[in-house]
């Protein structure tokens, strides 16, 4: 299990180096930082060549790339073009914020799609199973801001139950919540619905209903049991696209979350704020990744004891 | 002649296709996505001929005007967005744009990430550490904004939207692919054709791809709704095709603002986009059940 | 092994639980009703710091926390704020008086050492603020009421332009480092700073010991929500009191409630369609002038702008002093636009790169598109491209826009000269020069007498016309929403001023 543990780390690391260097090739090629930077319009060449040095951008690639590295390791990512405050404590500022967004999300499309899929799984062919499919072919097919802007429209405005937007108390938290949740709600519906179906079938079930447990205590404690690795994994993943599909949502509800910020910031050309968000999401993702992994390690006996 | 009776007698011969056949038969969200389909796709290459006017033509003096009114001599079927425009015309022109970006980028994708997951499942060893190193960093990156990023830098239109959205799915396949091949990799028939002397390009084409091909296309048409979908979720956020270009994903953001005054403006591109992406969801399922029973990869992103 | 895995399951819940627990109880400023109005806004500011903040959505939340030495009320007239009056000792000197017994929010007292530190930030030569005293040589300090400000030559409009520059408290700023300040900023105004949740919204507590009397509403809030129809369902359900640039075309969506009013300013700020007169065909005045008859300007205000709007003659609104009104607006004429484009030669027309900001004007980027439907009407290949504002305006102060761009103007001296500057020489923000129309624009900018002023100002318009520096367009009209229970008019030069307003 150590060498298991000890390669995935090493590999993580791999990749959060790739992602720096994506992440630097990206602002470089984003905007000659030194047009972003000038004052108007009579700046001459003199001018032009010691903004450049001064900014460091005419060292050699490789070696302003070290430069990034090092600085990044110690959450310096440079001010804000904007807003001339640490690029870093702006995106930390924000996180918050999606975190609250996206496991409410996550919660919404759990708590809503396993039931559903069980009693799906359970009730093949009836109309529980029909809906649930329909419900999951409609959430992964409508476009998220389409659902949100709706979901304002009728909720917000014509019902008045919800605010229309921006952040608050819970009330605040539950359209956009359920909004992003859909989509994940959708594909966990279907996970579960399958895996539900995979593992019914087996003969151990067969035999504990034979031996007369009760229906419920056969899918809790034996189906659902089996059948939750592969959901487990994929909630993993969702995660790190919720945090994505954030963005969309954030915009539609005026959230102000990462996402938003690097939004803005993309529009902006404000490139430190654009690496500092994007390493950021990055490695949270990385590290989900790498936990997801031990997990696995941890429950897979193969691996547990080799 | 007993025996040729009872060789006339034996059960007919079903028709090659005959699985496929029945398969459909139990799933009729098969045959409600294809016709959907094929019906977007018809309307695509017809579109001059189908649209009652241009699409990019503005009168700002009939902007706005509800479905089924009537000026200027002709019908506005489907009502005027903001500039005047027929809404019925942009949607018919926008299918166009749609499906080649989304099919372009579902191809491009497609053949990225099977090559990649191929030559990382079949040669393996260094390759394979490398390529898979490299789809982890794509998949840590949240690529709305990875796309965002590139668009912003390589300005807006219909091939940097593609190459951005290819981008962002190749992983998919790879990933996929990768695992098919190494299990294929094992099989007796491929050892067999190696000692018969077949060099490694043969065996890829003739064994290895075929056999992956149903993954393919079961990743392809579900992720061909994902692409339709993430450009209007591109546009939305302020970068995709400009917006004199009709494409469904740019109507609905700007009927997005007009919801509670001009309903139209949306719904029908909305329409239009969630029928097209059910349309392949349907498909992609009824390709999975058949090709592809047992997998419970999913849409890997 | 079974036990185990139920415990990751809940140890997963637990965490995602806890996820949420542990982000900040963030709850809007809960005062009472009759205490609280919120305002929404299309942007917000990106730093509270007066002299940095130079956009009307930032001068919205500024200006309630800091002073300037005048400002202008609802009739229109020049008020004395942190000035109480001035003197002008010869063309070049103007003396202010000030106020006495004013203290900042932070107790720090007020007194002419903080209007000579704001207005020496203000000349830096990197300065946002550098615009507002522009001509401005020095300041000096008289004695602790009584400040100098000396001009270059004379300077007819430095009054109205100092009425946008707040008055920043130099100890506070020594102390604390200009980058503190603009996260908690520290004035003379009717409200104070109380909180900043970036990105979502902005708390201003009522000054009681303000020296203009203490304001009625409690607490101002200040919301962003970009997206225009997002600020018009949250204007519908309620929740924001006040919105500023209202989308014409959902105007009629709050037509039936009776709660919600809809107020309408003659308006002051000019959408004009710039050209770079410097390149390519826009050299020629007969392209310049085929471009202005191409576009039907009427029909534009008419059916985008919902009539929001007036039409202009040229780039002199009819609010500004110097207005000439026997201009008559260019004609929609496009067979005349092709003629004389075809003399031009440019009988086939040409493409040019049409660049617009898109969410700040009103209905802008369909009035672009709407511009572009016209001239390819005309032979001219426009090729649009949008800009988020915050960009757009950056590239505009570094001169970085064209050679056809959109742009809005608005003058707080509400002088033809801000106008007029757009097409003077040798400035950042003008695309054209002719040394004629120059000589007679120098001329005026620095004649005292307003009479005499305005009469040069009308004699430049002609020749402004005929030259056809930019596609002249239109004044668009101020549109709030303003929920009934809110007491407050919209003044004509887009000041927010809660101050003295009051909550029903």
């Amino acid at each position: 299990m150590q060498r298991y543990v000890a390669r995935r780390l090493f590999q993580a690391l791999l990749v959060l180096l790739g992602i720096s260097a994506v992440a630097f090739a990206l602002t470089h090629v984003i905007g000659d930082p030194v047009v972003l930077l000038l004052p108007p319009f009579e700046a001459g060449q003199a001018q032009v060549a010691e903004m450049r040095h001064s900014l460091g951008l005419d060292r050699p690639l490789l070696v302003q790339y070290a430069a990034f590295v090092g600085a990044a390791l110690h959450g310096d990512f440079g001010l804000s073009i904007r807003q001339n405050t640490p690029a870093l404590g702006l995106v930390l500022d924000r996180v918050p914020a999606t975190a609250e967004l996206a496991s409410a999300a996550l919660v919404v499309a759990v708590g809503a799609a396993v039931p559903l899929g069980v009693a799906a799984a359970l009730r093949r062919r009836r109309v529980v199973d029909r809906a649930a499919l329909l419900f999951s072919m409609l959430g992964q097919s409508m476009p998220t801001f389409w659902l949100g802007l709706q979901a304002i429209l009728l909720f917000g405005v014509a019902l008045r139950w919800f605010p229309t937007g921006g952040i608050g108390g819970f009330r605040h938290l539950v359209l956009p919540a359920a909004v992003l949740g859909v989509f994940s709600a959708a594909g966990i519906l279907r996970l579960t619905r399958t895996s539900m179906l995979d593992v019914i079938s087996e003969d151990y079930l067969r035999t504990a209903r034979a031996k007369g447990l009760r229906e419920t205590a056969v899918v809790a404690r034996h189906a659902l049991r089996n059948a939750s690795l592969p959901i487990v994994t994929w909630i993993g993943l969702e995660l790190g696209t919720l945090l994505g599909g954030a963005v969309v949502t954030e915009t539609v509800f005026a959230w102000p979350g990462m996402g938003r910020l690097a939004v803005q910031a993309i529009f902006a050309r404000d490139f430190p704020v654009v690496q500092a968000a994007v390493l950021f999401a990055a490695t949270i993702f990385v590290l989900a990744t790498f936990c997801t992994d031990l997990m696995y390690a941890w429950l897979d006996p193969r691996i547990h004891y080799s | 002649m007993a025996a040729a009776h009872a060789l006339s007698a034996a059960p007919p011969q079903r028709p090659p296709w005959w699985p496929v056949w029945r398969a459909a038969q139990r799933d009729p969200g098969a045959w409600l996505g294809t016709a959907a389909l094929s019906g977007v796709v018809l309307v695509a290459l017809l579109a001059p001929h189908l649209a009652p006017t241009d699409p990019e033509s503005q009168d700002i003096v009939h902007r706005l005007m509800p479905p089924l009114s009537v000026s200027a001599g002709h019908c506005f079927w489907l009502g005027s967005d903001q500039l005047g425009r027929d809404l019925l015309s942009r949607i018919i022109f926008g299918s166009r744009i749609s499906l080649v970006v989304g099919l372009s980028a579902v191809a491009l994708s497609a053949l990225v990430g099977t090559a990649v997951g191929v030559v990382s499942g079949y040669i393996g060893r260094g390759w394979d550490d490398l390529l898979m190193r490299i789809t982890d960093v794509q998949l840590a990156f949240p690529s709305i904004l990875l796309s965002l990023a590139i668009v912003a830098v390589l300005g807006a239109g219909v091939r940097n939207l593609i190459a951005v959205l290819a981008l962002s799915g190749w992983v998919g396949y790879a990933r996929v692919t990768r695992s098919r091949v190494l299990g294929i990799r094992q099989q007796e028939y491929i050892d067999a054709a190696k000692t018969l002397g077949a060099r490694d390009g043969r065996i890829i084409l003739r064994h290895v791809v075929p056999n992956v091909m149903p993954s393919v296309l079961t990743i392809a048409s579900f992720s061909l709704g994902g692409m339709i979908t993430a450009e209007a979720a591109l546009t939305f956020l302020g970068l995709g095709i400009p917006s004199n270009i009709p494409s469904w994903g740019g109507m609905l953001t700007d009927g997005a603002q007009y919801l509670s005054v001009a309903w139209w403006l949306a719904t029908f591109p909305g329409a239009a986009i969630m029928v097209t992406v059910l349309a392949t969801n349907l498909i992609g399922d009824w390709l999975r059940d058949v090709l592809d029973p047992r997998t419970e990869s999913g849409p890997l992103r | 092994m079974t036990g185990a895995r139920t415990a990751i399951l809940a140890a997963v819940a637990a965490l995602v639980m806890a996820g949420m627990a542990a982000s900040p109880a963030l709850t809007p400023s809960q005062a009472a009703a009759g205490g609280t109005v919120t305002v929404a806004q299309g942007a917000e500011p990106a730093t509270l710091d007066p002299l940095q903040e130079i956009s009307r959505t930032g001068y919205n939340v500024t200006l309630q926390i800091y002073d300037p030495l005048f400002m202008r009320n609802a009739a229109g007239q020049i008020v004395p704020m942190l000035a109480t009056g001035y003197k002008i000792v010869n063309p070049t000197t103007w003396q202010f008086s000030l106020r006495k017994g004013v203290k900042f929010h932070n107790g720090e007292a007020f007194d002419a050492s903080a209007v000579k530190f704001t207005i020496d930030r203000a000349l830096l030569k990197d300065s946002p603020s550098n615009y507002l005293v522009d001509g401005v040589k020095s300041s000096r300090v008289v004695d602790p009421y009584t400040v100098e400000v000396t001009t270059a030559n004379p300077l007819p409009l430095l009054l109205p332009r100092l009425m946008l520059l707040g008055i920043a408290p130099p100890k506070y700023y020594q102390a604390r480092g200009a980058s503190y300040v603009a996260t908690h900023p520290v004035g003379t105004g009717p409200y104070r700073f109380q909180s900043w949740v970036k990105d979502d919204r902005l708390t201003l507590a009522a000054n009681h010991d303000y020296w203009g009397g203490a304001p009625s509403i409690e607490t101002v809030v200040f919301r962003l929500i970009p997206d225009p129809a997002a600020r018009v369902a949250a204007f519908r359900s309620g929740e924001v009191d006040l919105i500023t640039d209202f989308a014409p075309d959902l105007v009629p969506s709050v037509a039936n409630d009776p709660r919600l009013k809809v107020d309408v300013t003659t308006g002051t700020r000019s959408i004009n369609i710039m050209l770079d007169t410097g390149t390519g065909p826009l050299r020629d005045k007969r392209v310049r002038q085929a471009l202005n008859y191409a576009v039907d300007k009427d029909a534009i205000v008419k059916n985008i702008l919902g009539g929001f709007g007036t039409v202009e003659s040229t780039l002199v609104p009819a609010a500004y002093l110097g207005y000439n009104a026997r201009l008559r607006p260019y004609a929609y004429d496009p067979a005349k636009a092709k003629a004389l484009l075809a003399q031009a030669g440019y009988p086939n027309g040409f493409s040019i790169v049409f660049q617009s900001p898109r969410g700040r004007y009103l209905a802008d980027a369909q009035v672009s598109q709407a511009v572009v439907g016209y001239l390819k009407a005309a032979g001219v290949n426009a090729d649009l491209k949008y800009y988020e504002w915050g960009n757009y305006v950056g590239m505009y102060f570094k001169h970085q826009l064209g050679p056809i761009f959109l742009i809005g103007s608005a003058s707080a001296a509400l002088d033809a000269a801000d106008a007029l500057e757009n097409v003077s020489c040798g400035v950042w923000d003008s695309w054209y020069c002719n040394n004629g129309i120059q000589a007679l624009y120098v001329k005026a900018t620095a004649t005292v007498d307003p009479g005499r002023r305005a009469a040069l100002y009308r004699e430049i318009q002609p020749l402004i016309y005929d030259e056809a520096p930019i596609i002249f367009m239109y004044t668009q009209k101020g549109i709030y929403g303003v929920n009934a229970r809110l007491n407050w008019t919209p003044q004509n030069d887009e000041t927010l001023w809660l101050a003295k307003s009051t909550v029903k």
